[in-house]
């Protein structure tokens, strides 16, 4: 029986072919537009290297003071994480270091631009990047304010030349020479609170660290014992920030200070939303899903239209069936059937197009080191997505095209 | 006959209801694209107002260092990079360049004027030759305004219109902050700028406003991005050079030396890409609906072979035939229109995301003639193809 249909539902496809073609033309892009943006969110939010453990991670990367009408968006200080974050007992560890800087280097006259991150030496067990050579510095670096780097793959293929190892070696940053230890694969620019292409020991920062004053340059990660412990860990922050008090020049302005710890997910939606206090993912999956909807709903609507437009074609065949005994749920299942066999062979043509797209983005240079990709995972989403396609613009038509009356659809269809 | 035709398509509302939606909300889409794509043109079509080519910008970071040792190095540094013969002009200023993703800005009232505006600080005169601002007024600043008591102020044109309209404006008192506050802080503007976008061309901010202080005024911040005119033609190795000489002063201090070319392009990749990537999606999505009214109206003329054949057998011409084709999808999509058109109009009437009544109108204008263009030219083929049909042959099918 099923073979017949699918029989019968690939005949179809060959007859018209340019309905078929504007179906599939619909439906491919459609999903073509949806898997790049799921890879992406994938890209930007998924566990992926360096943060292989993003759901134990929370991150404290913004702090905002207001008080007396004004208001300071900033991050936050060496200072206030030392005494806020540091102290912090349910984290399995901490890591401490600062935001990326901008730096060009001189090779052969050549410039070379590259992003720099002062780090801490937990930095390296918090987080799980992949050494090509080498390995970390660990905290005796970080104490002795040593002058040693961990560098990525572009930057030693840039600064040393392709195919040379650079352990050993030294990288002049900021003036300063730096003795390479470890060479790590690339971290997309995406990686908003991870990527860089030079990590040195964040005591060769050229700032005063014990400066009393709240707002900075630096980042903290935290990561939680397991899953489900990251709740508690964010309790626990909650209350040790609770009762801070603005130091410094700063109190004269600012009363009230205002940091959080955030998921990677709920630290992305307070960078979009600036929005206040716990971060709402609910609301948040609710707008998503609207935004979905309403971009998916145009196709539909139109699949929905020309799938009408080909199924009275088929009034006479539709009349036989039912003067022969089909029920009208046999025909819409064959229907549906046919439309869902129409959106996976859209599926997969939209699938080959994001692979295209992706590999374009990639290429382009547009994000630094972005490595956009398909995995299973997208994969199967896109699949559910093209079901759910498929039944909701096969639905309508099918239930339409069964209320037909048998008689008038022998006659050749109604007007 | 047109009141003919909304009949016919009121009748068989039935089937056409889906196809109005279609283009109700095709019209939806179009309406938001031309509205972004006529801000961003308005917004491209103002003059920047600034020259970027061999301009570099020099971030300076004196942590640790106290604050007149700072104000000296930076002079120093000044004068250093002045005396490289690549080197045409030197001037440090604030922060909020051009292309910096730094704002400052502030509101400027004159009377019960107010606009948002962006400041800028400048601490050389020279300034104005490294991005070659153009005056439209008055006079550009000299070494005595940092300390005039007159607190000179300048300008763009942009915001002279809006705060002073006909009247002039050099010898013209403005102050800070807005409207509702009491002002203290009265400035004399004593020139005008013919434009500064500091967003760059695709920016909105025309207003800006300029101040003049000095290095050695120790009751004014000492800014620290030292801004670079090089003569044409320099090589990029010569940004090494001035390094090492900044560097041979601010011994410790943190240099970052960018090209505003460079800054230019990453800017403006970065707020072109996503906006072109939705103009693409809007692109398809409304192709996909154009292809699926050409494929909708094609089989329905399919079916209505017979009343056409019955028409042209009482004596309508092939010619009738196509223009009832062509009133019928009109008035098809004037009914999508109208609901769009109730639903667009509200923007402007709740006054929603701060764009202009007449963007909205034209926006609505503009969308409207895409949309009758576009069911036209999906009607043409399938309304030629019921014209040509031949009323022996249709009568006999029935």
């Amino acid at each position: 029986m099923l073979k017949n249909y699918l029989k019968i539902a690939w005949k179809v496809l060959l007859r018209r072919k340019f309905f078929t073609f504007i179906s599939l033309f619909g439906i491919s892009f459609t999903l073509m537009v949806l898997m790049v943006v799921v890879s992406f969110a994938d890209h930007l939010l998924g566990a992926h290297n360096p943060e292989i453990k993003s759901d134990r991670l929370l991150y404290v990367s913004r702090l905002k003071m207001t008080g007396n009408g004004s208001t300071l968006n900033t991050q936050p200080g060496y200072y206030f994480l030392d005494r806020f974050v540091k102290p912090l007992k349910t984290p399995e560890n901490i890591t401490i270091y600062a935001r990326e800087y901008n730096f060009n280097a001189y090779v052969d006259n050549r410039k070379i631009s590259m992003d720099l991150r002062f780090t801490d030496g937990n930095y390296w067990n918090v987080l799980d990047f992949n050494f090509l050579e080498g390995g970390p510095f660990g905290k005796a670096d970080v104490e002795g304010i040593n002058r040693v780097a961990v560098i990525n793959e572009s930057t030693r293929n840039n600064y040393f030349g392709e195919g040379t190892t650079a352990v050993g070696k030294y990288i002049e940053v900021d003036r300063t020479r730096y003795k390479v230890v470890g060479v790590v694969e690339n971290v997309s620019a995406t990686r908003i609170y991870t990527y860089a292409d030079v990590w040195v020991p964040y005591t060769n920062i050229k700032e005063d660290l014990q400066e009393q004053k709240f707002g900075g340059s630096f980042e903290a990660i935290l990561l939680a014992r397991s899953p489900a412990e990251v709740q508690a860990v964010k309790e626990e922050f909650r209350n040790a920030v609770k009762d801070a008090s603005i130091p410094g020049p700063d109190a004269a302005t600012y009363t009230k200070v205002e940091v959080h710890a955030d998921t990677l997910l709920e630290a992305f939606v307070r960078g979009i939303s600036r929005a206040e206090g716990e971060i709402n993912l609910l609301m948040f999956s609710m707008w998503v899903f609207l935004g979905m909807v309403f971009f998916m709903l145009l196709p539909t609507i139109n699949l929905v239209n020309i799938n009408i437009s080909r199924i009275m074609e088929r009034a006479s065949e539709i009349g036989v069936r039912k003067a022969f005994g089909a029920s009208s749920f046999t025909l819409v299942m064959q229907f549906l059937l046919e439309n869902v066999i129409l959106t996976l062979i859209g599926g997969a043509l939209g699938l080959l197009m994001a692979q295209g797209v992706l590999k374009l983005i990639n290429d382009s240079g547009v994000i630094a080191n972005a490595n956009l990709h398909l995995n299973p995972s997208i994969f199967m989403l896109s699949f559910f997505i093209c079901l759910f396609f498929g039944v909701l613009s096969g639905v309508y038509p099918a239930y339409r095209m069964s209320k037909l009356p048998a008689v008038a659809a022998l006659k050749g269809g109604i007007k | 006959m047109i009141r003919h035709l909304f009949k016919l398509i009121w009748n068989r509302k039935g089937s056409n209801f889906l196809m109005i939606v279609e283009i109700f909300f095709s019209f939806i889409i179009l309406f938001g694209v031309i509205t972004l794509g006529i801000f961003f043109y308005q917004n491209y079509k103002k003059p920047l107002g600034f020259n970027y080519e061999h301009v570099l910008v020099l971030n300076v970071q004196a942590h640790d260092v106290p604050a007149a040792e700072k104000r000296e190095g930076l002079e120093q540094i000044v004068n250093r990079l002045s005396a490289f013969e690549e080197v045409q002009h030197v001037a440090v200023g604030s922060e909020n360049g051009p292309y910096s993703y730094n704002t400052w800005s502030t509101g400027l009232t004159r009377k019960n004027k107010e606009i948002i505006s962006n400041m800028v600080v400048v601490q050389h005169d020279a300034f104005k030759e490294v991005l070659q601002l153009q005056m439209a007024e008055g006079r550009w600043f000299n070494e005595s305004d940092a300390f005039s008591d007159a607190k000179p102020i300048i300008i763009t044109r942009d915001a002279k219109n809006q705060l002073f309209g006909d009247e002039p404006a050099i010898g013209g008192k403005v102050s800070f902050g807005s409207t509702r506050e009491k002002q203290n802080d009265v400035r004399t503007v004593i020139g005008v700028v013919e434009a500064y976008k500091p967003r760059g061309e695709m920016g909105e901010q025309s207003y800006s406003y300029f101040l003049r202080t000095s290095l050695a005024d120790t009751s004014q911040q000492a800014h620290s991005t030292i801004y670079v005119r090089l003569k044409e033609g320099t090589p990029p190795v010569i940004e090494e050079a001035l390094l090492d000489a900044a560097e041979a002063i601010g011994r410790g201090w943190t240099f970052n030396l960018r090209q505003m070319t460079d800054m230019r392009t990453t800017y403006l990749k970065q707020s072109l890409i996503p906006s072109s990537a939705l103009f693409i999606v809007c692109v398809f999505l409304i192709l996909n609906v154009a292809l699926g009214l050409f494929g909708v109206l094609w089989q329905s003329i399919n079916k209505r072979y017979s009343e056409i054949g019955l028409r042209r057998a009482l004596g309508a011409s092939a010619g009738d035939i196509y223009r009832q084709f062509m009133g019928e999808i009109l008035v098809l999509a004037t009914f999508g229109l109208i609901l769009g058109f109730f639903f667009a109009v509200q923007l402007p009437i709740l006054g929603l995301f701060g764009f202009t009544t007449a963007t909205y109108l034209s926006a609505i204008a503009i969308a409207a003639l895409l949309i009758y263009g576009l069911v036209l030219a999906c009607a043409l083929y399938p309304s030629r193809q019921a014209a040509a049909i031949h009323p022996a042959i249709a009568l006999h099918e029935e």
